[in-house]
């Protein structure tokens, strides 16, 4: 019976021992397929990973010689090969069949770094309009257009900061560009037209010209527009666009002129804008020995004065005209009667009292003669006899009320405006000049 | 008596034993080897999912570019599309189809003058333009689509590509035409 339970029992172990082989060969084929497979499957992730962690940036782009070039900035964390350029000639409908491919001579850049001559041997035309497409190894594309914004309109604004701004003055046009598409626009340059008015010059704009405007980006242009003109309330209009974009695509910014005012008061209307300086004051006689800074003056002498005048306008030109006089005028204390005396402009008083007559050429004649631009100082001679002309003479000084304490007024008359024969309002003003004491 | 029967006894249980093993023999081979040959067919369908499994997630088609022809064929026919593709994979991928907003395309232009059915295709010399096609890793290949008429692409309209491959794969994108 011993016997007969060992040979079953390795009858049943042989048995047992195929099953056990057959399984366990099977089970451990099915791992090495299965890990195969996970093999395949991490190595398509990490793949997929790296297609994500490439990333570039179109630095500039630029057409020397005829040639493309490209600068790329690998902002991403694997290395880049570029394997293919697809240009398109955009200029106009019928060129849009013009695609072709180039296979970069320079293509490959490191995480970080910059490649720059991409595409040299791409041949196009500087003025031409194209759409570009860099290509990656790992499939992955990035599309630009040249010298063209596109077939999209791209969102541009055009601020006046500030719109209101003093003749003379300079405010900023500010051209506000967002790329709203889905493709980098190359070489964007602005224009701006005026569209109306004579009061606005602009200058060049800063900076000139984006080399690139990413997708979701703002390019700001900036132009100084200058503000002259003497008719408060003027404007000006300015139309701006890009370069190469589309006709309709573009925005407008108003200027308007204003005046310089003190809380609602006009500068010109309550303060004064021509002021003299009070130590620059000096007369001269014949007898006297040059000129005099003293407020002793002899009556009956025919004398000439001389007062620094400044305009302090900050934009505005003023015209002098020959009306301009020293008025003397004075009360004296317990009489009722009032002696006044005028001395008109001339041009010119020398220390020798010798004179130069008030006159000039052209229209108006002989008037509006003598202008200070905004800010000038001019040497104001006065003691003119007559108000111009050739009969002018040194008047003598009036003995007002027998001598002692007078005093005088310069009578100031003249327009603010842009030329001697304008058109513009006239403006006094009545400074009061230096005492003096007449002996 | 005692020994002949005890001597009968012993012979048939020796008869016993050898059917018994016989028959444990036979059977247990037939399950052996049926069990054999089943674990072998399983292996193999198990290889061949998992290498087609592996194939399928390994092949990557990039469509690199997406040209629309407005004087292909004929003048302003608008109805050619030149699809670029890129084996961006390791294994090689069998492009089997292109379809353009799910119309599956059947005609290619080879160039403006010459129109070409899958059937026809490769034409007697020059450049192949027509699917299917095999590609190589890293190798690249234009299929210029046609539309059968009145069909064309329009302006301004995004247009859907889909590309399948043999192994069942879709890679698809969009563009717009200028």
């Amino acid at each position: 019976m011993k016997s007969r339970r060992a040979l079953s029992t390795v009858v049943g172990a042989v048995f047992a021992i195929i099953a056990l082989t057959s399984t366990v060969t099977y089970v451990s084929y099915s791992m090495g397929i299965l890990d195969n497979y996970n093999q395949s499957v991490l190595t398509k992730n990490q793949q997929l990973s790296d297609v994500n962690k490439e990333k570039f940036q179109i630095s500039s782009v630029t057409v020397p010689n005829n040639n493309l070039n490209i600068t790329v900035v690998n902002t991403g964390s694997v290395p880049i090969n570029f394997t293919k350029i697809w240009i398109q000639n955009t200029t106009t409908s019928a060129t849009m069949d013009w695609i072709k491919s180039y296979v970069p001579i320079h293509n490959f850049v490191v995480p970080g770094g910059v490649l720059t001559n991409i595409g040299q041997s791409a041949n196009i035309i500087p003025t031409n309009s194209y759409n570009v497409k860099l290509v990656t190894s790992r499939g992955n594309t990035q599309q630009f257009t040249i010298n063209s914004v596109g077939t999209q309109p791209v969102n541009i604004q055009l601020l006046a900061l500030p719109p209101s701004v003093p003749s003379g003055q300079t405010t900023e046009l500010t051209m506000i560009v967002t790329n709203n598409g889905t493709s980098i626009l190359t070489n964007v340059v602005p224009s701006i037209t005026l569209q109306s008015g004579t009061v606005c010059s602009a200058g060049a704009s800063s900076p000139s010209k984006y080399n690139t405007v990413a997708p979701g980006s703002t390019a700001i242009f900036v132009w100084p527009v200058a503000v002259s003109g003497s008719i408060p309330g003027a404007s000006c209009t300015y139309k701006a666009q890009l370069q190469n974009g589309q006709g309709n695509n573009y925005a407008t910014a108003t200027i308007n002129m204003n005046q310089i005012s003190f809380t609602s008061t006009s500068l010109s209307a309550n303060t004064g804008v021509l002021t003299i300086n009070y130590t620059s004051w000096n007369w001269v006689t014949s007898t006297s020995s040059g000129w005099q800074s003293s407020y002793n003056i002899v009556h009956g002498a025919n004398t000439g004065f001389a007062v620094k005048l400044t305009n302090n306008d900050p934009s505005r030109t003023f015209y002098l005209s020959n009306k301009t006089s020293i008025v003397f005028a004075t009360y004296k204390v317990g009489t009722q009667s009032v002696t006044t005396s005028s001395s008109y402009i001339l041009s010119n008083v020398t220390s020798a009292a010798t004179f130069t007559n008030y006159n000039c050429s052209g229209y108006p004649k002989d008037d509006y003669c003598i202008s200070l631009s905004p800010g000038q100082s001019v040497n104001l001679s006065i003691g003119g006899a007559n108000i111009a002309g050739s009969n002018a003479a040194l008047s003598a000084v009036p003995n007002v009320n027998g001598g002692g304490p007078t005093t005088a007024f310069l009578m100031l008359y003249g327009k603010f405006d842009t030329s001697r024969g304008g058109t513009a309002p006239s403006y006094g003003q009545n400074i009061p000049f230096i005492a003096i004491f007449l002996t | 008596m005692r020994r002949l029967g005890s001597s009968r006894r012993g012979l048939s249980t020796i008869v016993t034993a050898g059917i018994m093993l016989s028959a444990v023999a036979v059977l247990g081979s037939a399950v052996v080897t049926w069990s054999n040959g089943n674990l072998k067919a399983f292996e193999t369908a198990l290889s061949n999912t998992a290498v087609a499994n592996t194939n399928k997630i390994t092949e990557s088609v990039a469509i690199e570019n997406i040209a629309f022809c407005s004087n292909c064929g004929s003048a302003n026919s608008k109805n050619v599309t030149n699809v670029t593709l890129t084996n961006t994979g390791t294994v090689s991928v069998k492009i089997t189809q292109i379809q353009l907003n799910s119309t599956t395309i059947n005609s290619y232009y080879y160039s403006k003058s010459y129109k070409y059915a899958s059937s026809s295709c490769p034409p007697p010399s020059g450049i192949s333009a027509c699917l299917p096609v095999t590609l190589s890793p890293k190798q690249s290949y234009t299929v210029s689509t046609s539309l059968n008429f009145p069909k064309t692409w329009s302006s301004q309209k995004p247009d859907t590509i889909t590309v399948t491959t043999s192994r069942g794969s879709i890679f698809t994108t969009q563009a717009a035409p200028p």
